[in-house]
């Protein structure tokens, strides 16, 4: 199985191969009605017209732009720089999913090219080291390369600038940092460019940048083949019954249904703030959202705990719903401590909420094999934000309905706000459906 | 940049060889002032060599049945369908009437330029097919629609271009699915059957609400990322749309035509009535159009066009026209006089009449809009040359120079700073048998229905902002997937825009329905006289916020909102509301079920 896939995927990297080396059959292969020479200069003249200067990539090496990295290729072109704290994090993440999207349709045919803006402290030393630390080089062939480039400081601010990334303040256009969210998407062959906002549904983008590098209409538009396949044979609609003015409702318009992801087979054996010892067993028949907090984190268990206020608040009345904050027990982290700590989260005594405490390998082993989240990463002495913070934890919410599945993960502590409060509206949302719908589907794990 | 607009008006004074010359011809030959980096393009124009082309209108394949250019594919046989209204219609919507049209997306060469230039220019556009299936020569702007109130259209729409599109019909009421929902495409060598059932939406009594009836359609094209590089390469066309009332107006010689043959035929063939369609480009040496792909503020061209040619003449008799201007640039507003600052009547803003016309002397148009307007050339003698002139300078995408209130005064005061004219009306005799059109500012046009602040359920608050380089409403952008407003069917609601930028302009387009500004937030201001009915662009000056009232009525399913400087629109100041049976406060994952 694994081989057929690899041979697959090898036998396109030579396909793409064969097609780069004549950038002309590439078009006339992926489009239709570009036969006309002014046609195709309406369409290539951007990408033509482009600066062609020299860069190093975090290889050492030496590569002209426009001729070496761009000519016959699709690219995903961001601009970052080797300090940047907020937004290049949550690009590269983009990026690196891009990447492993691309592999198999794509391979080596795009390319992911990542400037930097400050060149003269980003050299190809600097480079080197944060491609090591993002670990960007690959055995398989057929992972689309991923260079860092550094060159001349005006070269690449003109460069910076012909690729749309310029602003009109000059205070602004200086500020690294305001061209950090926003991927350049180009495809030399077919003439499409766009500038991408990875501030958006991961799966929006990938479709974005999909309809960009793809080199056939048949991979531009694979979703939406898929969609309307999926909806029907091709033949005529059925008539579906619709209200136009006074009417019944559209039949139509089947929600899809949440994934099942797992289920909570085991037991949490630990203590609730009241003291009493209690079970996730006991939990069945609700839906429940289980998520971990951690005393010292002051803004992720901030966000997490906010969002199981608002979980509470929206869905206590029903009966059938439940929360639960795992987080390990310490000296200092009681159940006594617990019941203060609740009450300053917002959390009643009679709310259906419960804080447990169990033994650090315990909400570790639970929350990992059991809820399915990552295990901790150990945060290196220097990144620390406060002495007692070593690790970092998979902060997610987890869904889990009244059969003890588990139908989704929400990431409501984002650095970005958006992601943070649409990962928070859609858990309440899910959350409502499954109590909406208390005889469970027939879906099994 | 000053430096070299005073050169160009030092270098004034070229002759103008007319006996009755009215206006300043500083400006003749040379390109617009414009903050770009492409240096390649043409600069030096000849003015006035085009005639105005007339948008071609096109007749039905067929009515009451399905055309043979369908090749035997009933309605709703395509890739994406047709909308499922298109099977429940009710017995009023007179389904035995539909009409059948057939068209393709495909590119085309013309001279944009004059022709003494030898330039030809390819673009984007769209063609008829005929009656024996074969596909006629793309033009752009489109074939011209002419649709009437009661009678249903299909239009088959194939798309033969390599990338995907959406064709909105910008200013009418549609079912959600031929909308033009940006994301609801028509992807390469696919069809899409765009159902428009020319019905108006009912009141609360279930009668027919005439006064929503549109006059001045336009299509082009909508599909999400890549609008505004299709409408600048020219996916965009007209499509006036006639109601009983309007074309009483045409047969009693209120409006400008031919009575008994502008209000009669399928087409309504009308020599004294035509859209002005005004774009603006930049080309390369070669002819061919130059875009930014990546310029995402907002694309501004250097040499003008009107319906698709670089500065024509138009020769007119002595008499009244009504012109339905369209801004069908991306980014450029602009402020539209004659060269002599006579007078003349608007009529409508937007899709819609006025209820009684207004005598201006000038008017503010942004990307997406249509100001409807009457001229009477018989004050001119024949022999008379009179210029259109656009008195906005706008050398940067934020916008234009000035305030939204002086852009948008009704009259003229001094001379203005800046003129760049744009077309040379060439007046000749009336022809004899026709009197010249009555209307005036006295006259009854169409009447308005107020939303009354008793009928608002919800209120919703939008702010259009910058965010990160890229362009959000209330912090958040275009998804698909996400309904970020959520209203009953039948009900009003009331919206606060708002543009919280101190430089950026933001042109705000609702589809599905007009809607009604009641107050500027910011200067406390009721709505100018043009702004006090319908529209269905509100434009956002910066630092402004402004509230209005719309109805959602006849069609369930998702609509856009966004704005309309496609360039904003494309990285993704855009927003869909979904009219539903139960109205929502926040937002909600779409149906796909009308996609
Ligand atoms: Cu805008």
């Amino acid at each position: 199985m694994m081989a057929a896939a690899n041979w697959h995927r090898r036998c396109l990297s030579v396909l793409f191969s064969c097609l780069l080396s004549q950038p002309g059959n590439l078009t006339a292969a992926g489009d239709t009605g570009l036969q006309n020479k002014g046609l195709l200069l309406m369409r290539q003249e951007f990408a033509d017209s482009l600066p062609d200067p020299v860069l190093t990539n975090h290889r050492g090496e030496r590569v002209r732009f426009f001729t070496d990295l761009v000519k016959g290729h699709a690219v995903v072109i961001n601009f970052f720089y080797a300090d940047c704290e907020r937004s290049c994090p949550l690009t590269n993440v983009t990026i690196r999913n891009l990447r492993g999207d691309f592999t198999a349709s794509f391979g080596r045919s795009v390319r992911f090219l990542s400037i930097t803006v400050n060149p003269d402290q980003d050299t190809p030393e600097v480079l080197a080291r944060y491609a090591k630390q993002h670990a960007v080089e690959s055995a398989d062939p057929d992972v689309p390369d991923w260079q860092f480039l550094t060159g001349n400081r005006d070269e690449i601010r003109e460069l910076r600038w012909h690729l749309g990334m310029r602003e009109k303040d000059p205070a602004i256009d200086n500020d690294p940092s305001q061209h950090a969210a926003t991927l350049i998407v180009g495809n030399h062959a077919t003439g499409r460019w766009a500038k991408l906002n990875p501030l958006v549904r991961h799966s929006l983008v990938r479709e974005k940048a999909q309809r960009i590098i793809g080199w056939t209409a048949a991979q531009r538009y694979a979703d939406i083949h898929a969609e309307v396949s999926a909806a029907g044979t091709g033949q005529a609609p059925p008539r579906p019954v619709l209200r136009i003015q006074e009417g019944p409702l559209p039949s139509g318009g089947e929600e899809p249904q949440l994934p099942v992801l797992g289920v909570v087979s085991d037991q949490l054996a630990g203590v609730e703030r009241s003291g009493v010892r209690v079970s996730a067993s006991s939990l069945r028949g609700k839906v429940t959202v289980y998520g971990r907090i951690y005393t010292l984190c002051p803004h992720g268990s901030q966000a997490v705990l906010a969002a199981m206020k608002r979980l509470t608040d929206a869905f206590a009345e029903t009966g059938e719903f439940h929360v639960v904050a795992v987080s390990p027990s310490s000296p200092r982290e009681t159940p006594e401590f617990f019941q203060t700590f609740a009450n300053l989260a917002g959390a009643k005594k009679e709310d259906p909420w419960w804080f447990v405490t169990a033994s650090k390998d315990e909400v570790n082993r639970f929350t990992e094999t059991v809820l399915g989240l990552e295990p901790p990463r150990l945060i290196p002495a220097e990144e620390r934000l406060h002495p007692l913070e070593e690790e970092e934890h998979d902060l997610r919410l987890v869904l889990v309905d009244q059969e003890g599945r588990i139908r989704g993960r929400y990431e409501v502590f984002h650095p970005d706000p958006f992601l943070s409060n649409e990962a928070a509206w859609q858990v309440g949302a899910d959350a409502a459906r499954l109590l909406a719908a208390p005889s469970p589907d027939s879906v099994s794990p | 940049m000053k430096t070299r607009r005073n050169l160009l008006k030092s270098s004034a004074g070229i002759a103008a060889g007319s006996v009755f010359h009215i206006g300043s011809t500083a400006h003749a030959d040379s390109p617009l002032e414009i903050d770009s980096q492409f240096d390649g393009s043409i600069q030096k124009v000849p003015r006035w060599e085009h005639t105005l082309p007339f948008p071609v209108p096109v007749k039905p394949l067929s009515t009451g049945q399905i055309p043979a250019a369908y090749g035997g594919k009933m309605v709703g046989d395509v890739l994406h369908k047709v909308a499922p209204e298109f099977y429940t219609a009710p017995a009023d919507w007179n389904m035995q009437n539909t009409q059948y049209y057939a068209m393709v997306a495909k590119a085309g060469e013309a001279f944009i330029l004059p022709p003494s230039m030898g330039l030809r220019t390819p673009f984007w556009g769209y063609a008829m097919v005929n009656s024996d299936g074969t596909v006629g020569q793309a033009v752009s702007p489109g074939p011209q629609l002419r649709y009437q109130i009661g009678r249903p259209v299909v239009v088959r729409t194939t798309n033969q271009l390599p990338e995907e599109i959406s064709t909105h019909m910008h200013g009418g009421h549609w079912p959600s699915h031929s909308d033009g929902h940006a994301s609801f495409l028509v992807i390469p060598g696919a069809s899409r059957d765009y159902f428009y059932p020319n019905v108006l939406p009912r009141r609360k009594d279930g009668t027919f609400d005439i006064s929503e009836s549109p006059s001045n359609i336009w299509y082009h094209d909508h599909a999400a990322d890549i609008t505004a590089s299709h409408v600048a390469r020219g996916l965009a066309g007209t499509a006036p749309c006639f109601d009983a009332l309007e074309l009483d107006l045409i047969k009693r010689n209120v409006l400008p035509g031919i009575p008994g043959q502008s209000d009669e035929d399928t087409i309504y063939n009308n020599p004294y009535d035509t859209y002005l369609a005004l774009g603006d480009k930049v080309f390369h040496r070669s002819g061919v159009l130059w875009y930014d792909n990546n310029n995402n503020n907002g694309y501004l061209g250097n040499v003008e066009t009107i319906n698709g040619a670089a500065y024509p003449r138009f020769t007119v008799e002595a008499r009244k026209y009504r012109f339905r201007f369209l801004g069908a640039s991306t980014a450029r507003h602009r402020r539209i006089r004659l060269s002599d600052n006579s007078r003349m009547l608007r009529i409508g803003n937007d899709a819609w009449l006025f209820p009684k016309g207004q005598e201006i002397q000038a008017f503010g148009i942004s990307p997406g809009k249509r100001v409807d307007i009457v001229i009477d050339f018989s004050r001119y003698k024949p022999g008379t040359q009179v210029f259109l002139e656009n008195i906005l300078e706008q050398t940067n995408e934020r916008g234009p120079e000035g305030k939204l209130e002086e852009i948008e005064n009704p009259t003229v005061s001094g001379t203005p700073e800046f003129i760049h004219q744009l077309m040379r009306f060439d007046v000749v005799a009336a022809k004899p048998g026709i009197p010249n059109a009555s209307v005036t500012a006295k006259t009854e046009l169409r009447p308005h229905e107020p939303i009354a602040a008793s009928e608002v359920e919800i209120r919703r608050s939008f702010r259009f902002e910058r965010k990160k380089g890229h362009w959000a409403i209330n912090g958040q952008f275009y998804d698909e997937r996400i309904a970020n407003a959520v209203p009953r069917l039948g009900s009003v609601e009331e919206w606060t825009l708002e543009n919280s930028s101190g430089g950026w302009w933001h042109p705000i387009h609702i589809h599905l329905e007009s809607h009604q500004q009641v107050r500027n937030l910011t200067t406390g201001a009721r709505p100018a006289y043009h702004n006090s009915f319908k529209q269905d662009v509100t434009m956002l000056g910066p630092n402004s916020s402004i509230v209005i009232r719309m109805r959602f009525r006849t069609f369930l399913g998702p609509f856009m909102f966004h704005c309309h400087n496609n360039e904003h629109e494309d990285v993704e100041m855009m927003f869909q509301f979904e009219v539903a049976e139960s109205a929502s406060a926040r937002a909600k994952p779409v149906n796909r079920f009308f996609a």
